[in-house]
Order: C-alpha cells, then structure tokens, then sequence
C-alpha cells in the first residue's frame, strides 16, 4: 500500500483515466474544453480524496465528484443550455471497429442535446447505478430521478431518431 | 427509448477515452498550486503602474512651454 497520498492519488487517476476523460468530453465543446474541464475535476477530486477511503468503491466516488463539479462549472458560466455536441474524438481517434462508429456518434451527439443534469442522469444510468443510487449522488429525490430519466428518455428518442434521418 | 441499448457504446466510448493518457507529470501539474506564477505577477503589475505613473509624471509636470 502506498503511503504518499499524492502517488496514491496519481495512480487511481491513471487506473481510472478513462471516466474522468470521457464525462470531461461529453461535457466539453472542444478540446481546449475539455483539458480545462480536467484540470477542475481533477482538482476537485484532490480536495476531496481524503474522504474518498470512506466510500466503498473508487468509481462511485469518482462519478459523484465529477458529475458535481461539471455541473458546478456550467452553473457558473450560465451557459447556454443547449450546447453543440462534440464529436471531434470520434473524428481524431481512429476506433479499429468502424461499424460502430455510427453508434458512439449518435451518442455523444444525443447526449450533447441534454442539460448538464440530465448528461449526468444518463451516464449514472448507463453505468448501471439504480434511482436510489443516482439520487444520492446527485443529490435527487429516487422518484424525481425517476421522472427526470423517463423525460429524458422520450427526449432522447426524438434526438435519435431525428440524428438518423440526417444521416442517411 | 430504450437507454440500455446505449449501455455497448457507453463502455467502448469509456475505453476510447482511456487512451488519451494523462502521466505523472500532467496529473501533479493539476493540483500543486503553481506558486511561482503568483510572486511574478506581483512585480509586473507594479512595475507597470511604476512605468504609466512615471511617463505621466514626466509628460504631464512639465506644463506648456509656449
């Protein structure tokens, strides 16, 4: 066991890199965006690493402080709500399996339609948290995050369907 | 709409994600206060005050010669 908090600290970063890059990115317009996003929320998570030994499991802690330091941030800025997906790391990585290209593009684009709350909503979701679960980490009543998801799921239904037409 | 259709895409866009590595050096770069920054900013600020105060010193005290 590592004694040095800050090597701890940088090697749970390393170990679990790719929730922090991939909540930054769905949040972000562009790349600059996103580097900033990730020097906050890394930040953040410094902060409050000494309480992380508390909790059971790193990811959990991990997707609670960051959702809530990304939606601090947009918050502050009062941007607007309604933000141009980013579809550029698609574009600039190249994922050896192109057949589902499609599908990551038409998340990262249906996602990008939603408001800060609702991204976080849906990523908990997909990451296979319960209501109970969401709701404690995004500070939510278990049927408010109920009624949220099933909103955003009509919406997300007419996103795709919409982002389909266009492409073919 | 189904949401746990999404779940596949979800996982490979974590896992793309992951290859953008941040090392050591990136991560420390993030959360030690850059404290250098800092003192430097002190100094040019007031020597720029020193420098408009000067030139409006010189400009403005010697009054009009004609």
């Amino acid at each position: 066991m590592e004694s040095d908090p800050k090597k701890l600290f940088v090697a749970l970063i390393r170990q679990n890199q790719g929730i922090v890059n991939s909540l930054c990115r769905l949040y972000a317009t562009s790349n600059e965006e996103m580097k900033d996003f990730r020097q906050d929320v890394l930040l953040s998570l410094w902060k409050g690493f000494p309480q992380y030994k508390e909790e059971s499991k790193v990811s959990t802690w991990m997707y609670r402080v960051t959702l809530n330091t990304l939606i601090s941030i947009y918050r502050k800025k009062k941007r607007v709500l309604l933000t141009e997906p980013f579809s550029e790391s698609v574009e600039s990585l190249h994922f050896q399996n192109s057949g589902s290209d499609d599908d990551l593009l038409v998340l990262q684009q249906a996602i990008g339609f939603l408001k800060p709350l609702e991204k976080a909503l849906v990523i908990l979701y997909l990451e296979g948290y319960d209501n109970k679960e969401i709701g404690t980490m995004l500070s939510l009543s278990e049927t408010n995050v109920s009624t949220k998801l099933n909103r955003i799921k009509t919406q997300l239904r007419k996103t795709v369907k919409t982002l389909q037409n266009e492409s073919r | 709409m189904n949401l746990d259709k999404l779940k596949p895409t979800w996982e490979q866009f974590k896992v793309i994600n992951a290859m953008d590595e941040m090392d050591e050096s990136d991560i420390l770069s993030c959360i030690e206060p850059k404290k250098q920054e800092y003192y430097f900013k002190i100094p040019k600020r007031i020597a720029q005050n020193a420098l408009i105060f000067s030139f409006l010193i010189m400009t403005l005290s010697g009054g009009c010669s004609i």
